[in-house]
């Protein structure tokens, strides 16, 4: 992409409104004014109550390219301003406010889309998630396969098989050859898992990510306390700061 | 709430017309040099605030009310802002 695209504030109109996992929708935008976005970039959404009173709150896109279909998958945080009215009460044909595409710096292609800077798409790529961290990695993961590029891997951390977001598309980029994926369920297994619940560890990934000599960009997104865990493990393995770009969310 | 400095991106466009989550800048609490996307940020109804994830110093207020956001920069001695992320920005 030779032209950034220009950030503004949008009114998007809810084309569906499904259930992606127990506590969280998947929520498809028409944004007319949409510019695109590149893949990781995020919005924020503003909602206005009757008084006037405003809260806003980032969300992660979970699709890029040019087209003005945008779409989100949102968790409800319990006692949230604004998660619990996007996933309970929003339904199709409703208006949000929107405010993007953001971000400069949880991207893939990394960099600022400088052509003088194209970077080179043959680095290899290892992604980490936990819980709904996985949205932003899903649209690199599903930019990745458009485009083609080096290895590409998934280590995606979930309670249980059902809390899983974007489990079809995910198993289908893996059907195809585009994507290792590595499930860690923390809490319950599908029957005759390999590996008993648990959560994710040093060893594990040092045993299921691409390692540290191979000097992939590290993309990491979940809760605040698993992307710190995970990123110190990564320096420990041996992977440099600078390939390790986090993006965390939550916490008190 | 906490979150990081990704959460930044849209307040600092709105009221700076720049996305600087990517930009580095230098903490003036202890001179490193980080990403902002990678500082700690916290969001409240009374406004966000960053600090640096190294030392905890406050980089960044936000507060918004009546009609204007006021941006405070207590912490950063120095921002990256690159010539392409000038032009670019169309608010």
């Amino acid at each position: 992409m030779t032209r950034r695209p220009s950030v503004g504030w949008h009114v998007a109109t809810v084309v569906e409104s499904s259930p992606e996992t127990p506590s969280a929708r998947r929520l498809v935008l028409d944004v007319p004014t949409w510019p695109g976005n590149r893949a990781g970039a995020h919005l924020d959404v503003r909602l206005t109550a009757p008084d006037g009173y405003q809260a806003t709150r980032s969300y992660s896109v979970a699709s890029s390219g040019p087209a003005t279909r945008v779409v989100l998958a949102v968790d409800a945080v319990p006692d949230g301003e604004v998660s619990p009215f996007l996933v309970n009460e929003v339904r199709a044909g409703d208006q949000i406010e929107l405010h993007g595409p953001l971000g400069r710096y949880f991207l893939w292609p990394p960099g600022d889309g400088d052509p003088d800077g194209e970077p080179d798409l043959g680095v290899p790529v290892q992604l980490v998630a936990g819980g709904s961290g996985v949205v932003p990695l899903y649209a690199i993961a599903a930019h990745h396969a458009d485009v083609g590029g080096g290895e590409l891997r998934l280590a995606y951390s979930v309670r249980t098989p059902a809390d899983a977001f974007f489990a079809p598309e995910l198993t289908a980029l893996v059907g195809a050859g585009r994507l290792r994926l590595e499930w860690v369920y923390t809490r319950a297994t599908p029957p005759g898992w390999s590996r008993d619940a648990g959560r994710v560890s040093r060893a594990l990934l040092q045993e299921n990510t691409i390692p540290a000599t191979d000097r992939p960009t590290v993309y990491c997104c979940g809760p605040t306390p698993f992307v710190e865990a995970v990123a110190g493990w990564l320096l420990e393995l041996g992977h440099a700061p600078e390939r390790i770009l986090t993006e965390r969310f939550g916490g008190s | 709430m906490q979150v990081d400095g990704n959460a930044l991106a849209g307040i600092l466009a709105d009221g700076l017309g720049l996305d600087l989550t990517g930009s580095r800048g230098r903490c003036a609490g202890c001179s490193g040099i980080a990403v902002l996307a990678t500082a700690v940020v916290v969001v409240t109804p009374m406004g966000t605030v960053a600090r640096c994830a190294a030392c905890e110093h406050v980089l960044i207020t936000v507060v918004t009310g009546g009609g204007r956001t006021w941006i405070g920069l207590p912490g950063l001695s120095a921002i990256e802002v690159s010539a392409i992320e000038v032009g670019a920005i169309e608010v």
